[in-house]
């Protein structure tokens, strides 16, 4: 396999991080530090050795998507994104072949519009669009590719990725057999990530091709940690006191609710903390101790809305 | 190369044994990804990289994790010796002055081939394991053994229900096969024939034309027998009904309850209180789309033979076959213990399975329409 003797040399540490305000340069987002666990660095690194894609379970907004792009950026390798929707196919990750496009491009030929259309239209190879796990296999470099959310998608769809996971090879078949298209292989076997937050069971023979991993909720000091490299400003005194109202309402949530049950989350605390950083600190330690600044940020149903966010505020009273 | 030693020498088999017995589906090539990455180095550094390496590995999801630790602890500090001669295999290790990393290494990988002794010939008692062929038996025996220690039957059992003889994602997938396709709806599909026809007649592509994708419009009744002998199949009725429900891409499921035979009335809620007359039922049902389920032990539960119940039920079958065209019945017990029962004589008026994935996709399979009277049992 090519890249077989550079992937040896690929090692994600979760060290390098980008700088307070860095963007992305294809795409102009900002890029935000991201803090995995250990036992996390380490299951990504047996990824990337043993070359098999790694399943990422966990619950909502603890950094499962994030992941991805933070090795991408660490390694230096091109990443694509592919957000699954309900109604994504398989082979929509690949290539997706444009045949209404033909159809109006020889019709514009035969009516003799556009002449430069008849030689377009007779290319079939024109009208084929590599899709994200597509373009990562005609790369050079390992890419990263993160297949976001696969549970969305229909209960066949990962078995019908099955080939093409595991062989790292497929055809396109609207081209003819002799073209450069027809048959693409891998050039260097992506590191493929895959999210699923459970919405439906995948298939044994699907899981059986992965590694798992479950992210975990961060232990405080790694919240701390956490808040601490996306927002510069705060006084260790202020991130201790919100992210201390942040657990207990976390816990009071896991005890009414159970394991299962909506709880708040990384991204919701993120928000959170960006909200507060609007405001003087001292208002900010002051106010946490009465009530729950800006519960709409976290809190995400009437019924929580109620329950937690108003909670608090009647307690001194009573 | 590892793989070829006599099984003897592998690591972690023992552990992979179990994992495979306690139902992870586990495969050849995963007991080689754990080699191939113990080779690479991962996992090497303490027992718990060796831990984490295997779960990342072998484990797929929350509950299987549960049953991991759970044979992980087991395999490591074996509270009843398995094997005699690893024990003392142990034992040896301890009392050695390696280091401290050394010393976890190699007394979690019982079998690795580093240590001098694992040969079968230096250790004077494993003659008498050669005789045990079955690694399983042997599996089977220290489960049952340990089953005295209550704090490890306790984690034995994981928070998951998905023991049952069909999972819930094999139901929705027998589900999927219940279908009638037909075409309905706004039209949002190209219609490729009719779109060249069109060209055809007006010479040039003015607009593909478009039909309505097709949807399924089989109408799912499942009729759950409730209560009495039926109580400890609720946890299975209620899946059926929760798979058939949200699942299935049914183009209509409906659940309806009844003690012991549907007389009477049907109800839609376990409790029985909202009823439904039978003849309304039955009048609803409409006979090309409605596929009719019924999930009942019939009397095989607790056995013996009732007239009352199979005339009842004979009665209620008569009427609904003049309705609906596709009948099966799901019995929780197995094929063997009908026979003398009141399911026995059922089984003569209308389809009947157990249920297991061949028995559910058998029963889909007449649902659908195929085959139905070459199904009957003992035959008319």
């Amino acid at each position: 396999m090519v890249g077989t003797l550079d992937r040896k040399r690929l090692k994600y540490t979760g060290k390098v991080r980008p700088k307070p305000g860095e963007e992305d340069p294809e795409t102009g987002q900002i890029l935000y530090p991201y803090l995995p666990s250990e036992k996390l660095v380490e299951a990504v690194n047996l990824a990337i050795a043993l070359e098999r894609p790694l399943l990422l379970k966990g619950e909502p907004g603890c950094g499962k998507t994030k992941l991805a792009r933070a090795v991408a950026y660490e390694l230096g390798l091109p990443y694509e994104a592919w957000y699954i929707k309900s109604t994504s196919r398989a082979r929509d990750g690949l290539y997706t072949y444009d045949a209404v496009g033909r159809l109006r491009d020889a019709q514009l030929a035969a009516s003799k519009i556009d002449e430069e259309a008849a030689v377009k239209a007779k290319n079939a190879d024109a009208y084929v669009e590599l899709g994200p796990l597509g373009r990562a296999f005609r790369n050079e470099q390992p890419t990263v590719v993160l297949i976001d959310e696969m549970d969305k998608a229909d209960i066949d769809f990962p078995n019908d990725l099955l080939l093409e996971l595991d062989e790292q090879r497929f055809e396109v078949t609207e081209v003819k057999q002799n073209s450069p298209l027809k048959k693409i292989q891998a050039k260097a076997t992506p590191i493929v990530f895959i999210t699923s937050n459970d919405e439906k069971d995948l298939p044994d023979a699907f899981l059986r091709r992965c590694l798992f991993h479950y992210v975990k909720f961060p232990e405080r000091q790694q919240l701390i940690e956490i808040v601490k490299t996306r927002f510069t400003v705060s006084p260790l005194e202020l991130v201790d006191a919100i992210i201390d109202r942040f657990l207990e309402l976390r816990e009071e949530m896991r005890r009414d609710k159970g394991e299962a049950g909506k709880k708040v989350s990384t991204s919701e605390l993120m928000d959170w903390v960006r909200i507060l950083s609007h405001h003087q600190d001292d208002e900010i330690l002051s106010k946490l101790k009465t009530e729950l600044l800006y519960p709409g940020v976290l809190l995400k149903s009437w019924d929580d809305y109620r329950r937690y966010g108003e909670q608090i505020r009647t307690q001194p009273e009573a | 190369m590892k793989i070829e030693a006599p099984h003897e020498e592998l690591p972690l088999l023992e552990l992979f044994t179990r994992l495979r017995e306690a139902g992870l589906p586990l495969g050849i090539d995963e007991y080689r990804l754990v080699l191939k990455a113990l080779q690479e180095g991962f996992g090497t550094t303490d027992q718990e990289a060796l831990v984490e390496l295997c779960r990342t590995l072998w484990v797929k999801s929350q509950d299987e994790e549960h049953l991991f630790n759970y044979h992980f602890q087991q395999v490591i500090t074996e509270p009843y010796p398995l094997k005699p001669s690893l024990t003392r295999q142990e034992e040896k290790t301890t009392f050695s002055p390696s280091p401290e990393v050394q010393q976890a290494l190699e007394s979690q990988g019982n079998y690795s081939p580093e240590l001098p002794n694992t040969t079968p010939a230096t250790v004077p008692v494993s003659s008498e394991l050669m005789e045990v062929q079955d690694e399983m038996q042997v599996a089977e025996a220290v489960q049952i053994t340990t089953q005295n220690n209550e704090e490890i039957t306790v984690n034995r059992f994981t928070e998951t229900d998905e023991y049952f003889p069909v999972t819930r994602r094999q139901m929705k997938q027998s589900w999927r096969h219940l279908r009638r396709m037909v075409r309905q709806g706004l039209p949002t599909e190209l219609d490729i024939e009719a779109t060249i026809e069109q060209v055809v007649r007006q010479g040039v592509l003015l607009e593909p034309v478009l039909m309505p994708s097709r949807v399924n419009r089989t109408e799912l009744l499942l009729l759950i027998d409730h209560k009495g002998s039926m109580v400890p199949f609720h946890g299975l009725s209620q899946r059926l009904a929760q798979t058939a429900l949200r699942g299935g891409r049914l183009g209509k499921a409906s659940i309806y309850y009844f003690h012991n035979c549907p007389t009477k009335y049907l109800y839609h809620d376990q409790t029985r209180q909202k009823a439904e007359p039978v003849i309304d039922f039955l009048a609803k049902l409409r006979p090309e789309r409605s596929a009719v389920l019924i999930f009942s032990d019939g009397g095989a539960a607790r056995g013996g033979f009732s007239l009352e119940r199979l005339e009842l039920t004979q009665k209620f079958l008569d009427e609904l076959k003049q309705r609906s065209r596709y009948i099966a019945w799901l019995n929780p017990m197995a094929t063997e213990r009908w026979f003398g029962t009141t399911a026995g004589e059922i089984a003569r008026l209308v389809p009947m399975f157990e249920v297991s994935r061949q028995g559910f996709d058998g029963a889909i399979d007449v649902l659908r329409g195929r085959a139905s009277k070459a199904q009957l049992k003992y035959g008319l």
